[in-house]
């Protein structure tokens, strides 16, 4: 017992490494790859979008020694990682804001719609997973295999727009804009969840599939188990962990589907500052929240890493080296 | 009055802008159907808005949505009259320009208050320009370059210096860019400024701004110094005004159409016709300034005024703007909108010519290639234009038409910070930069070679037109001088007008007496709801 618990502290501690490497590589990607794109974010913010009078190459010089742009590339990357270790990402280039400030606004919102849109995906899919193991009827059950496929390939900008159209605009159901409480919360969460819920009904469906084709499955058959006691007592625990890992996975769709839900449907968030930043090349602001979606990412699937032994005891904690189940 | 280069994926790069005759009978609520005919007080607006600006500040952005938001918060020295380009009072009572246009006096009127409390007087006045003057000239700043000073002369007295003669200045004094701000407004930092910590003397002042959400504007009950265009001469109608940044526009149409607000801002051209009737109405405005246009790099092939020529005749405008547009944009018939104060029809020179254009490309020795596109020592004729993402369809219809006279257009779309510099840097052959303001000295900041000159002109006599329209202090010289102006530019095809446009506004029949300023800015004032 004390051996098992002293495997799964170091077993925690080198996943806790893990993910701190890949959020330090994803601050070192992006600041390389904003930097390696042409275009100058100073210039912009100068120019002030009005298109028609450029600014000099001396108020671009004054600009970028006062933002500390001039220093060499090591300095300004060794600096700003310093700066973020303390949670400290500089401020906006295009508004002078601290991205700290800006994030700390906006992530309660991008948290709700995220949340919201992961408990939908995974009720959803494992509804629709279950479903199409459970239902007698052949055709019922090639049509419950094939909604996945449809989920996950209706581009969410189309879905959201038609969602809106129809229970916002026509039949005045829900609010368009604003995130106005839980009414202004279910249409971006529907959409959102839509590509998560068919990507876990997709692969639990298939895996609870598979468990069924095994020999302890016909023995329970010949035991007299009916289909509910089959697939959902003993099947569901056997084929959880492939849709698990799914659901890891899935946090990284979210953060990307966010920018577009919270576009269409005209919601404040991380996405919505996020991508304006890669526009305007706002390194410090896409700084910022690469970090906070990647600390997100990593977590998750270091909680879902940690979730495995107790879904099946046989993946030994220890011994386990990926996020991948056997 | 600034070009709005990327926020809006309606037209091109830049573009806002309409039509004179159109002003007076579209920017006006429909007729009363007889019902409660007078304004009363009470309620609170909803406006789908644009994208969030991302800076209130009227004087640090050019950015229409911005300064649509901007333009009830601060009041201005003078007003413009849309329908007549005419500067008339406001703040200020009285104002006189000298004979060399360097120098302008003005008198304040006396008791308008800042929403700080402050006193709208000649100091701050001062301080507001002073401040306005030492920012970037990317918004307001452009039109005050020059300044040498505003001297005090007592708390309604002052005068404002320029180096140079400054004629546009005037015009200037009637934007929200030159709002006056109180004293305390000009020594905060701009990122502040930016978030709405801009105190002026409007008829609004600033609730609350949840960037990319929405701004609350509030009500003044004390407001009594509208300017003298204004029907209403006390406080706001509306309580409460608020702006909901919507960027997708069908959303914005959608929330119209199901009543969720009743002002949708810049209505797509395939969404206005649902709105004719049905409870709704349009608010049409069209833009002064300079028409989108080609703006052609002269370095490089366009050097050869043959091929500017024939881009200039090669383009089929009626058809333009009868493929891709509505009623409400019409061919452009000068380089500058038939809305903007000392406009002259120049269509004559703008007519749809293919085979005199081919003419042309053949004289300059560019012949037909086995492809169409046309060739000379072994190079196709290819010009590269820079787009700002995302691409409008009219760009797509331009080059389809310069490709039946053999032009290869290569649409080159990048975000904005990759624009800004590479059109800095002369990495280009066509941009788009139109400039939305009621004052024909956009003509000297796109075209004067004295400015940043992103197209590289040659000096010519065209500055010296330039620079004597912004020295004329009489109509006759100043008409004179940009009439001289704009025929230059169009002899030498130095740039490709394309057509005028609109800003377009759904609006809900509830909505009375809400108008758009001389700049395209929502007039708020005077609006109320039934």
């Amino acid at each position: 017992m004390r051996l098992v618990v002293h495997g799964t502290g170091k077993y925690v501690v080198r996943r806790l490494a893990q993910a701190a490497a890949v959020v330090w590589a994803a601050f070192t990607v992006t600041f390389v790859a904003i930097r390696l794109l042409p275009g100058d974010p100073v210039a912009l913010m100068l120019s002030g979008r009005n298109g028609f009078s450029a600014p000099t190459p001396e108020q671009v010089a004054e600009t970028r020694a006062r933002l500390g742009l001039d220093r060499p590339l090591p300095v300004q990357y060794w600096d700003a990682l310093a700066d973020a270790l303390h949670g400290d990402f500089g401020s906006s280039i295009q508004t002078g804001r601290p991205v700290s400030a800006m994030i700390s606004e906006t992530l309660p919102a991008t948290l709700q719609l995220g949340a919201a849109a992961l408990v939908l995906s995974l009720v959803a899919g494992t509804a629709v997973g279950i479903a199409a193991n459970l239902v007698g009827a052949p055709w019922a059950r090639q049509w419950l295999r094939s909604l996945p496929a449809v989920g996950i390939s209706l581009p969410s900008f189309w879905v959201g727009l038609v969602l809106l159209e129809l229970l916002s605009f026509r039949w005045r159901v829900f609010p368009s804009f604003g995130s106005t409480g839980l009414t202004g919360l279910v249409l971006p969460a529907c959409t959102l969840a839509l590509p998560g819920a068919a990507l876990v009904a997709q692969v639990l469906g298939k895996s609870l599939h598979d468990t069924l084709l095994q020999p302890y499955a016909d023995t329970l058959r010949a035991s007299g188990a009916g289909a509910w006691r089959l697939v959902v007592g003993h099947g569901l625990r056997n084929a959880a962990i492939p849709a698990v890992t799914a659901a890891g996975l899935l946090v990284g769709h979210l953060i990307g589907g966010a920018v577009v839900v919270e576009t269409v449907f005209s919601r404040p968030g991380l996405g919505r500052i996020t991508q304006a930043a890669v526009g305007e090349q706002d390194l410090p602001v896409v700084q910022g929240a690469v970090v906070v979606a990647a600390l997100a990412f990593a977590l998750v699937n270091l909680a879902i890493d940690l979730l495995y032994p107790i879904l099946d005891p046989r993946i030994h904690a220890t011994t386990r080296t990926a996020g991948t189940p056997a | 009055m600034y070009a709005d280069r990327r926020r809006w994926p309606t037209l091109f790069a830049s573009s806002t802008l309409a039509l004179a005759g159109l002003l007076a009978s579209c920017a006006s609520a429909p007729s009363d159907s007889g019902d409660e005919g007078s304004p009363h007080a009470g309620g609170t607006l909803l406006i789908a808005a644009g994208a969030d600006p991302g800076c209130l500040d009227p004087q640090q952005t050019g950015q229409l949505q911005a300064l649509d938001i901007g333009r009830s918060l601060v009041d201005s020295l003078t007003a413009q009259d849309p329908g007549t380009g005419q500067i008339v009072p406001w703040l200020a009572e009285s104002f006189t320009a000298s004979a060399d246009a360097r120098k302008f006096s003005f008198v304040l009127r006396a008791g308008a208050t800042f929403s700080d409390g402050t006193p709208v007087n000649a100091p701050a006045v001062k301080a507001t320009f002073d401040a306005l003057s030492k920012l970037p000239p990317n918004g307001a700043a452009a039109y005050i370059q020059g300044y040498t000073g505003t001297a005090v002369v007592d708390d309604t007295h002052f005068d404002i210096g320029f180096a140079r003669p400054n004629a546009q200045f005037l015009q200037a004094t009637s934007t929200a860019g030159f709002g006056i701000l109180s004293i305390a407004t000009a020594a905060k930092p701009l990122a502040d400024r930016c978030r709405g910590q801009v105190a002026g003397s409007g008829p609004y002042v600033l609730r609350s701004y949840t960037p990319n959400q929405g701004v609350v504007l509030a009500r003044r009950p004390e407001y009594a110094w509208p300017s003298s265009l204004a029907t209403n001469q006390g406080a706001a109608y509306l309580d409460e005004i608020r702006f909901n940044f919507v960027s997708e526009a069908g959303a914005r149409t959608g929330a119209l159409s199901s009543d969720q607000v009743q002002v949708a801002e810049h209505v797509q051209p395939t969404d206005q016709g649902q709105f004719a009737g049905r409870g709704f109405h349009l608010l049409v405005k069209a833009a002064p300034g300079l028409v989108p246009p080609l703006s052609l790099n002269h370095r490089g092939v366009l050097a050869d005024q043959n091929i500017r020529m024939a881009l200039l005749r090669g383009v089929d405008r009626g058809a333009l703007v009868s493929t891709v547009f509505n009623e409400h944009v019409r061919a452009a018939t000068s380089v500058l909108a038939t809305t903007t104060p000392y406009y002259a029809d120049q269509s004559s020179k703008l007519a749809y010519d293919p085979d005199g254009a081919r003419q042309l490309l053949t004289a300059s020795g560019w012949t037909p290639g086995p492809d169409g596109i046309r060739v000379k020592d072994g190079q196709q004729l290819t010009l590269r234009w820079l787009i700002p993402a995302p691409l409008p369809p009219a760009n797509e219809y331009v080059q389809q038409q310069l490709r039946t006279i053999g032009v290869n257009v290569v649409l080159d779309v990048v975000p904005p910070a990759q624009y800004v510099s590479r059109q800095s840097a002369g990495d280009f052959d066509l941009t788009a930069v139109a400039v939305t303001r009621a004052d024909p000295d956009v003509l000297r900041n796109i075209f004067s070679t004295r400015g940043a000159n992103l197209w590289h002109l040659p000096p010519s006599q065209l500055d010296t037109y330039l620079e004597e329209q912004a020295t004329a202090t009489t109509a006759e010289d100043r008409q004179a001088a940009v009439t001289n102006a704009v025929a230059w530019i169009l002899d030498h095809a130095d740039t490709v007008p394309l057509y005028e446009t609109a800003i377009v506004h759904g609006v809900s029949d509830r909505v009375r007496d809400l108008r758009a300023t001389a700049s395209t800015q929502l007039g708020l004032h005077d609006a109320w709801l039934r």
